[in-house]
Parts: C-alpha cells; structure tokens; sequence
C-alpha cells in the first residue's frame, strides 16, 4: 500500500469514523467505559486511540484525578511506571492559565508502553494548539536512544495532525481532498517548541516495538486536554474547525515567484 | 524544442526542454540531479524545494524556462569539497533525518533562511512549510539554530 494511500485510510479511520465503543486497547483494564478509536497503523497492527475524556466525565470531577484514576485502575506495574513518571515530570496538576489544560493518555502496544501529557492551549477552540508535551516510553530493552526519542516525535505530530486538524470529506466513499493545501498535516507552526521524551531504563524486559505504539498516548491526552479546557467532549474529529473542501479548479496551478 | 542554458552548481548547462517543463524534471531527469524530490507536484509539500539565485523555489511548480541564465543550486551543491555546509552539519549533529524524503528540501529551506538572517527567530523558523511526515520538526529547529552559529 503506498504512503498516502495509507495516511488516507489511517485519517478515514481515526477522522471519519469517530468512536466506535470497543475494549482492547491495553491501556485499560478500566478500558470498558473508555471510548475508543482503533487507528488502522503500518505493518497492519492496530493501535487505540483512547479518548481519555472519558474517565474524568464519567467520575464528573473535571479535577485533577485523571492520573490517580488511571493508577487505581492499570493493574500492570509498567503501564503505572510510565504514567507516573510522566506526571512528575510534566507537573500533572499544575495550574493553568485560563484556556489551557494538561491533558494524559496511556497506551501499550506491541510490548511497550508508554504515557504522555500535553499542555494544550485552547483559549479558541476552534484552533486548539499542542504547546508543550511531555512523553514517557518504555520499549523494554532501549537500542537506539536517538531513534526512540524521534519515533516520539513522530507519533506525536500523528497525534496533534489526526486529532486537532487534519481531516478528510468523503464523497461517494473518497475522500476529497487531494493533497497538503487540503489535508492539514502538522507542519512546523504545528510542532511544540517544549517536547520531552523519557526513555525508561531497561530493567530486563524484552525488546518491544517503537514506532507506531508513540502515536496513541497522544492522541489520547490531546482529546483528554481539549475536554478539560473546553468543557466539549471529543466525539468527532478532527477537532479543531475544518474548512469545508472546495475543489481546486481545472487549469493551471499558480507559479511561485521566482 | 527549445534549448536553456543556465547555471547548476556553479556548472553551465544546457537542456533541451519544453518551455512548460517543471525545472524538477529537468533536474532529475535531464540532468541526473535526484536530490530535489517530487511530493506534491503543486507547491504545497516543498520536498523539491531548491536554491534560484540564492532563493528557496519550489522546483515542481518553476518552469525551466523561468531560469534561463539564472543559477540554481541543489543539495547537492551546497558542500564545498569535503567540508559540508553549516547546515548539513549541523543536520548531521542533531541526527535530524528520519526517513529522509523531505530532508534535501527542509535543507535548502533552512539554508535560505540563513542566508536571509543569522539570527533566526523562532517565527522565522515556524515560517518553513515543508512537510515532513515523520516530524522531524523538533530537531530541524535545533539543527537550524546551531547552524545559525556557524554560518561564513
């Protein structure tokens, strides 16, 4: 399957066919209540995205227990580990200005796990904006420190471009859109200046994957950040306003100055 | 057909082309020059994204009849000798590629940018467009600003 092709259909899944309730996503044993997203992901694994509003509208609190919440309810000791690195490091529970939120995930997938909190800031929510995000990983045995810590990076800008902007118009079962003055894929402006990425120490686990499993915790903390600065709980995505398609007319494409 | 004589490199050539050829084609085909690569097609992706005259110019959308007699520069002329360029360095440095497709054209960007400003601002830098659907982005911002340092 080619590249964009791919994209396309990871986009359909997460953008266009919003939350299907359905377990299995690791994160949670207390995953039952979670809605949830499978994102269709290279080399046919899938990932969950978990929208982690979820757990803080259900208890109705809208505080700070989003972290404690998920603690009391992952049975597993390395899902805890990640999470509870990651809220020390980020400072979960500090306070923010009005119009922002931190917002948590947690994934495992492919034996690794990991946790990430973003700091979002969605004073127009319409045009929410990842500013600072803090990424907790545990692949098992770390081989290439360099290389996780981008993969990171990668499955975060997956997070922010799916989750925030950059959707898709199906008409007659294709999408529209047909290419990055459409498709709002993160670029630069996009990408928080703050990124941390804690590689966890090895501690005798096998090795696991890295790759796809970096894109779900946040896109997870995202919509659980976005619920919490706005009051509006994601259940279609993108999030941020998406511009409604307007084809391109035949002819020629404009030249750029030289 | 017609015939256009221009500079690539700091080498003279000439290519016999359609006046409505993108100069990308021109590059890769004609010349054998594979460091500019094709996204988009439209000037959205910027991965062709080469130096005319000093400036950042998406190659895919630039007719080579629009650089007769002009000086176009691709990565691959950026290195002076064995010493690489500032910025290749520094791309090098920050371990900045992942799967590389964009990279020649985040490069040039960023070269353009230098050459604008040897102090770039954060703003400057989120003004890059270029795609990079790995995310390259957090380190393509260090590598710029280290580079920034180094530049003749």
């Amino acid at each position: 399957m080619n590249r964009f092709v791919r994209h396309i259909l990871v986009a359909v899944m997460l953008g266009g066919v919003a939350s299907a309730a359905s377990p299995g996503c690791a994160d949670s044993e207390s995953m039952i209540f979670v809605r949830q997203v499978q994102v269709a992901s290279q080399g046919g694994s899938s990932g969950g995205c978990t929208f982690d509003s979820s757990p803080s509208s259900l208890m109705r609190t809208g505080g700070t227990l989003d972290v404690a919440f998920r603690l009391q309810y992952l049975r597993l000791p390395r899902a805890q580990a990640v999470l509870q690195r990651v809220a020390g490091a980020a400072q979960w529970g500090k306070a923010m200005p009005a119009g922002f939120a931190q917002g948590v995930g947690v994934h495992q997938e492919s034996r690794s796990f990991t946790a990430c909190i973003v700091e979002l800031d969605a004073r127009d929510p319409k045009h929410a904006k990842v500013v600072r995000a803090t990424i907790a990983i545990d692949v098992g045995k770390p081989i290439n420190p360099s290389g996780i810590e981008q993969q990171c990076h990668g499955g975060l800008a997956e997070a922010i471009s799916l989750v925030l902007h950059a959707g898709l118009t199906i008409k007659d079962g294709l999408p529209q859109e047909g290419s990055y003055s459409q498709y709002h894929w993160a670029r630069m402006i996009d990408f928080p200046k703050a990124v941390e990425v804690i590689i966890m120490p090895n501690v005798g686990d096998p090795i696991g994957g890295m790759g796809e499993p970096g894109m779900s915790a946040p896109s997870g903390a995202i919509a659980n950040a976005y619920a919490r600065a706005t009051g509006i709980k994601p259940r279609k995505f993108p999030l941020n306003a998406q511009d409604p398609f307007v084809a391109t007319p035949p002819g020629q494409l404009p030249v750029p100055p030289l | 057909m017609p015939t256009y004589s221009f500079k690539v490199n700091g080498n003279a050539v000439r290519v016999d082309a359609p006046a409505g050829m993108a100069l990308l084609w021109v590059l890769r085909d004609k010349l054998g020059i594979t460091g500019p690569k094709y996204g988009c097609g439209m000037n959205v992706c910027k991965a062709c994204t080469c130096l005319v005259n000093g400036k950042a110019v998406t190659t895919c959308s630039t007719k080579v009849s629009a650089v007769q007699g002009q000086q176009v520069t691709t990565i691959e002329g950026l290195a002076n000798g064995n010493t690489l360029h500032p910025v290749q360095q520094a791309w090098l440095d920050f371990d900045v590629a992942q799967c590389g497709f964009c990279q020649a054209g985040q490069i040039m960007a960023a070269v353009d940018l230098l050459s604008r400003t040897r102090h770039p601002t954060d703003a400057d830098i989120d003004a890059i467009e270029n795609v990079c659907r790995c995310a390259t982005y957090g380190r393509i911002r260090a590598a710029i600003k280290a580079a920034a340092q180094h530049m003749p």
